[in-house]
């Protein structure tokens, strides 16, 4: 596996494509909802690649506004990053509540979403 | 009513008498559509428009298999969102679950995520950072107090 750095960003497709502002808040802020998923948050990882690159890797598979957080602040709320790369996607990874929990807590939530940055605006 | 409305009303009473019954019965099908459907004038809050969003979704709206919401949950909430003492903003999560959010001016923040069952979590942050998670009654008087404690008009 694949180890992570502190500073590799983790970059999340916020779905639907259909609603592009369905997970923004009117001051413009992302609500903590778009980091609460019971099968786990997907992500892909920047695995050492230019952001733009990343970015546009990832609009070829996503439809959607994107996203990103660090490694760091994952570890500091005590999430776990975890690589599962896939047949179409050896990026995917995704941010567990810990070992034992795939969703995360409404901790872990707000303070992602708190310090989430804004990488690509869909139809905004 | 005045003479001329009164005329207009019998002429119409008298066409009426030489309609069928299945006529008569299509024009009341409109009418009482027009009176139950007759929203003019009304605004409809930002929280009840995003409801309706969130209704739409289908199965595997975020990608990643999450289902769309069930009806017993967005009448439950549109119930909510009909009673609540102050307007919420409105998000779907990928937990099956729908999420109340409330911000103050001084940065605290307070959301309510509402599921189908009789209970409602409540997570809030003070200004100065202070974290609480809470489970509560999922009840409009109980909604309604700990949002009117948030907003300090208890």
């Amino acid at each position: 596996m694949e180890k992570f750095e502190e500073t590799e960003k983790l970059f999340r497709a916020v779905y639907p494509p259909s609603h592009p502002g369905m997970f923004w808040k009117k001051d413009g802020t992302l609500s903590t909802a778009a980091f609460a998923d019971s099968k786990g948050l997907s992500v892909d990882r920047g695995f050492g690649r230019k952001d733009e690159d990343a970015i546009t890797e990832m609009r070829r598979k996503f439809k959607g506004c994107i996203v990103s957080v660090n490694v760091k602040q994952c570890w500091e709320v005590n999430a776990l990053v975890v690589y599962l790369p896939s047949k179409n996607n050896r990026y995917h990874s995704e941010i567990h509540g810990n070992e034992n929990k795939t969703l995360l807590s409404k901790h872990q939530r707000f303070y992602l979403a708190q310090n989430a940055i804004v990488e690509h605006m869909e139809g905004r | 009513m005045t003479m001329a409305a009164r005329k207009t009303y019998e002429d119409i009473v008298e066409k009426l008498h030489d309609l069928s019954e299945t006529q008569l019965l299509a024009i009341h099908t409109i009418v009482v559509g027009l009176v139950e459907n007759d929203d003019r004038g009304k605004v409809v809050p930002d929280s009840i428009k995003k409801l309706t969003e969130i209704e739409e979704l289908e199965d595997n709206w975020n990608g990643n298999g999450a289902a769309s919401f069930p009806k017993e949950l967005t009448m439950k909430v549109r119930y909510i969102l009909e009673h609540i003492a102050v307007e919420p903003e409105v998000f779907p999560t990928a937990c099956n679950t729908i999420q109340l959010e409330f911000d103050r001016a001084d940065g605290a923040h307070m959301e309510i995520e509402i599921s189908e069952s009789m209970d409602a979590d409540l997570f809030s942050v003070s200004a100065d950072n202070k974290e609480t998670c809470e489970s509560i009654a999922c009840e409009v008087s109980e909604i309604n107090k700990v949002v009117k404690e948030f907003y300090g008009e208890v």
